[in-house]
């Protein structure tokens, strides 16, 4: 067990380094007209519900700072956004009747909204772009479409590489309660 | 009688402990970084972690130049006959003007050695590369590979091959970091070329240019030029930044929308000078 547990956090670690380089290295080439796609929110999202970590809400604040460190937004913002969807997320997907990757998709579309829609309205209170309808149509929705679709992709991916083997929902310790 | 002590109900480990205590930091972080000037704690961490992530920066601006030429070529391999005749005669008329342009450098230098011209704008200005571009959605920055150690300050502008790009964020000893003109945050403020009114050209979420702030009575055509202000201090004086393409006055003059065009295209740009001095004279 123990060793499963090592091998687990040593392919944590590597998905981790793997989601930062890539929000540096990739994030800014693939950008598609306003959108920008947030390898850091999906990995978060994803390791989440594959109950990849024991202190999820952890995991979501330490890649939130680092999201805010390598960019130009307000420092502190995307770490607040992650925590709070990925605790969100936790809970409802524990308490779906099944863990397909229909349900884990839905739970990550619905969750991408939230965290960019909470990051839109935090930008907006620190005076970026000039009203919620606009950075709704031109940020908020194609960042959301942006992030889902590379969630398509990321969650069998980083299911089979972080999450302990039998396993079919999050185990781990509850985000509430 | 023994008192057996209560266990207390809310561990600190406990995860709504966790929880709560990360959102309040969190939020704290926020406040404080909105709240703090450029040279705030969190700033400065930012601006670290900007200069320690440069080379995975250059990384990433080399795939994305990679990918555009890669895109061009296929452009320019698939162009059909139309196409190709097109460009045979753009081609003709450019080696005509370009043999109309060395006539008049050859006169210009003439008249150069005559009047002993000297020139009107002097600039002084750093040399930059670009290495890194804003990896998330809501700014338009870029990463230039010149700080303080060259002489690079927060405030000044940079300008490409064609006109103003933006202006000077932050600066680290290696590396400093450029706000684009269609940033949502940015702002210039400039001159009608024709009339020498004064606006301010903003950046919009959308990616377009918008001129604001310019009086109702102003007359606005489209094909106006633009150039800075110097107004604020924030930008140097006298740059060009773009051409009014579109006036929309469906709500009214009042509340018309100028649409910009700006003169430099920031999605190819690999090099850029950061204006350190110029001296514009009287531009009226």
């Amino acid at each position: 067990m123990d060793e499963v547990r090592r091998q687990i956090n040593y392919h944590g670690i590597i998905a981790i380094v793997l989601a930062v380089i890539l929000q540096i290295v990739l994030a800014p080439a693939m950008t598609i007209g306003s959108a920008t796609p947030n390898f850091i929110a999906v990995y978060v999202l994803c390791a989440t519900l594959r109950g990849a970590s024991a202190r999820p809400v952890l995991l979501a604040f330490v890649m939130g700072l680092i999201f805010d460190l390598i960019g130009s937004g307000p420092v502190g913002a995307m770490a607040f956004c992650l925590i709070i969807a990925a605790a969100l997320a936790s809970v409802v997907f524990r308490n779906m009747s099944n863990d397909s990757w229909v349900s884990a998709m839905i739970v990550i579309v619905v969750s991408c909204l939230l965290i960019e829609l909470l990051y839109g309205i935090i930008m907006l209170l620190t005076g970026v772009g000039d009203g919620f309808g606009s950075a709704l149509i031109h940020r908020i929705l194609p960042c959301t479409l942006y992030d889902a679709v590379i969630a398509a992709f990321a969650y069998p991916v980083i299911s089979r590489l972080v999450a302990p083997r039998g396993s079919k929902k999050t185990d781990s310790i509850p985000i509430i309660g | 009688m023994e008192l057996k002590p209560q266990k207390s109900s809310v561990s600190l480990s406990s995860p709504r402990v966790i929880l709560i205590s990360l959102l309040v930091v969190s939020l704290l972080f926020t406040i404080i970084y909105a709240r703090e000037g450029d040279s705030g704690v969190l700033h400065s961490i930012q601006n670290t972690c900007k200069v320690i992530t440069s080379p995975f920066s250059r990384v990433g601006n080399s795939i994305d130049t990679g990918v555009s030429n890669v895109a061009t070529l296929i452009a320019d391999t698939s162009a059909d006959a139309e196409t190709v005749s097109e460009l045979k005669a753009q081609n003709a008329e450019l080696r005509e003007q370009a043999a109309l342009l060395k006539e008049y450098a050859a006169e210009v230098e003439r008249l150069s050695a005559l009047l002993k011209f000297s020139e009107v704008n002097n600039i002084q200005g750093i040399t930059a590369s670009v290495i890194g571009r804003s990896s998330e959605a809501w700014s338009q920055t870029i990463t230039l590979n010149a700080g303080s150690n060259q002489g690079v300050r927060a405030g000044q502008t940079v300008m490409g091959p064609s006109g103003v790009v933006g202006e000077v964020i932050a600066v680290t000893p290696v590396v400093s970091t450029v706000r684009l003109l269609n940033d949502p945050q940015s702002g210039v403020a400039v001159l009608l070329q024709s009339n020498r009114q004064e606006g301010v050209v903003h950046g919009n979420l959308d990616g377009v240019l918008y001129l604001e702030d310019v009086d109702a009575n102003v007359n606005v055509q489209v094909g106006e030029t633009l150039v800075t202000s110097g107004l604020g201090g924030s930008y140097a004086r006298g740059l060009i930044v773009g051409t009014v393409v579109r006036v929309d006055t469906s709500q009214g003059v009042a509340s018309r929308r100028i649409i910009v065009s700006p003169n430099e295209d920031f999605g190819p740009l690999q090099e850029v000078m950061v204006i350190q001095s110029i001296d514009t004279g009287d531009l009226g």
